[in-house]
Formats: C-alpha cells, sequence, structure tokens
C-alpha cells in the first residue's frame, strides 16, 4: 500500500449520527404504495354511461344494451370524448406509467410491478374494457 | 429501513458531498427497494449490499441526468413535502456542518466527481466504505479480478488528479472561486 491508498484510508470522512428526516421518509414511502399519478375518477363518466345503459336495458321492455349504445352513439356528440377520448388518453398515461417504473427499477418481475402498480393496470384494463365497446 | 437507511445515506452522502444530493438519492433508492423487495428475496444476498447496489445505480443515474426534478421527494405533493422538509431542515444543517469540517475529504469527492462511473464506484466503496474487493465485487456484480484492475486504475488517475497544484484547483473549484 502506497502513501497516497493509506491517506486516502485515515482521512477522516464525514460520517451520519442522527437523521430526524428518516422516519417521515419511511411513512412517505409506506404511503406512496400504489398511488397512481393519475386518478382514475375520470373513467368514472364512460362507466356510469355503462351502468345508465345496463339498467335501461334492463328496465324498459325490448331494450338491449348493444342497442342503447348505439342509439347514444348517434345521438350525443359527447360519446367519442367518454367512450374514446378519456379510455385512451387514461390508458396512455397508465402505461407510461408503468413502463417508466418498469425501466427504472431495472426491470423487476411483473408480479413484483404489478403488485405496488395494481390500480395502474386495473385502469389499463377498464380503459380497454370501454375501448372494445367501440367496435360493436 | 431504520437499520439500513443511515449507512445508506452516508455512503452517498460521502458519494456525492452534497447533502441535498444524498437525499434525494437515498429517497429514490428505498423508494426502488421497497418496490423490488419481493425480488430481492429471491437473490439471497446481504440486503445492505443490495441497498449498495441500488444506492449506486442510483447515484450514476443521477448525475447522468443531471437534474434534481422528478426524483421521489419532488412526486410526493406540497403537503406530503412540507412535512418531509420540517425535519429535513434540520438534518441538512447538520450534514452541511459535517461536510465542512472535512475538508480535505471535499477535495478528494471533487477530484473523484471527474473520473469515469466506474472507478468513481470502486474507489467510494473501497476508501469511503471499507469494503474489501470482494464485497465491492458482490455489490457492483462485477469479478474480483475487474475490481481489482479498476481499483488500482482508478487510484492511479485519482492521484494525478490529486497532485499539489491541481489540489489547489479542486480547492478553488469547491469553494465557487473558478
Amino acid at each position: 500500500m502506497d502513501s497516497f491508498e493509506e491517506s486516502l484510508e485515515k482521512m477522516t470522512k464525514p460520517s451520519v449520527d442522527k437523521l430526524k428526516h428518516e422516519r417521515v421518509l419511511s411513512e412517505l414511502i409506506v404511503s406512496s404504495r400504489g398511488r397512481s399519478v393519475l386518478a382514475g375518477w375520470w373513467l368514472s363518466i364512460p362507466l356510469y354511461l355503462i351502468a345508465a345503459l345496463v339498467m335501461k336495458s334492463m328496465y324498459v321492455n325490448n331494450s338491449g344494451v348493444i342497442d342503447n349504445l348505439l342509439q347514444i352513439k348517434a345521438s350525443s356528440g359527447l360519446y367519442w370524448v367518454y367512450m374514446l377520448v378519456i379510455p385512451l388518453g387514461v390508458m396512455i398515461m397508465n402505461i407510461r406509467i408503468l413502463m417508466v417504473q418498469y425501466r427504472e427499477s431495472a426491470a423487476p418481475s411483473l408480479p413484483s410491478l404489478l403488485s405496488v402498480y395494481w390500480y395502474n393496470a386495473l385502469m389499463i384494463l377498464m380503459s380497454i374494457m370501454l375501448l372494445t365497446l367501440n367496435f360493436i | 429501513m431504520e437499520m439500513y437507511y443511515r449507512p445508506i445515506f452516508g455512503y452517498v452522502l460521502r458519494r456525492t458531498g452534497d447533502a441535498e444530493d444524498a437525499a434525494d438519492i437515498a429517497s429514490e433508492t428505498f423508494m426502488k427497494a421497497f418496490l423490488h423487495l419481493q425480488r430481492y428475496r429471491h437473490e439471497g444476498k446481504p440486503i445492505r449490499n443490495w441497498l449498495y447496489r441500488i444506492a449506486t445505480n442510483e447515484t450514476n443515474m443521477y448525475f447522468r441526468r443531471k437534474k434534481r426534478s422528478g426524483s421521489f421527494l419532488d412526486r410526493i405533493g406540497p403537503e406530503l413535502r412540507r412535512n418531509f422538509d420540517n425535519s429535513w431542515t434540520l438534518d441538512r444543517e447538520q450534514l452541511d456542518e459535517e461536510l465542512k469540517q472535512h475538508e480535505q475529504f471535499q477535495i478528494v469527492v471533487s477530484a473523484l466527481k471527474t473520473l469515469p462511473a466506474a472507478y468513481q464506484d470502486v474507489l467510494s466503496l473501497r476508501y469511503f466504505e471499507g469494503k474489501d474487493n470482494s464485497e465491492v465485487a458482490d455489490i457492483l456484480m462485477m469479478k474480483e479480478g475487474t475490481v481489482k484492475s479498476l481499483v488500482s486504475r482508478g487510484l492511479e488517475k485519482l492521484r494525478q488528479i490529486c497532485n499539489p497544484n491541481q489540489t489547489i484547483a479542486l480547492l478553488m473549484l469547491s469553494y465557487g472561486l473558478i
């Protein structure tokens, strides 16, 4: 061992004795588990629409979910916003969140990723479900 | 977390020489560790080494991006951030004071930061954290021979940078005079 190496080893280094932010940080990390960057309440609009269609088909004679859906598609100008733009936007953003997390976390196993980001996965599934209805 | 946070925070602090950077990196490290705890169990290696590995990767990634925004602490929202800042302000004062008391160390860290990341990784683990070559190899997932050669080449490069003339330049750099 030469003198330079020795001086590196013997040199005094900053140490950390007590950290007050440690406890707060651990609470923050635990509470952030499963939090989605994008709130899912947007999806409640198209889901409400679906629920209304199902209810209508149940209580109105000679009326089916598909027929009612086609009726709204033809009459409501906001149909494409509720059933296409919102689910598509929600899906893209949540996929992006999952991809970023996957890349930044050095490619974890899928169950491990989904155990934390299950909410985002659920949002993607619901969006796909709603988008599928457009092709009926 | 309490058992491991302090050593890992200390490692990142000694690696970066900056308390604010250390808080950003250490919080991101523990967030990732928490997320992938399940993955760790399958590897069956000491958890401390696994945390050192994540912290090393996070440090390199942090400096590659050269930005503070987007870290875990930036994503937590204003109210939670205020809670964190209340305790962090007190820690930061203490840590800044601690860093100031180790002038020679600050010079070496400034010199170390000019080397490629691979040298920074091995030299900081070897000489700041006191790990032996086999531990460094385990943390960085390298062969012991590779660590040995990186240490020896890194030391040589660091020695060249830390010669007396350059030390003055680094001192001036660390005090913002140049």
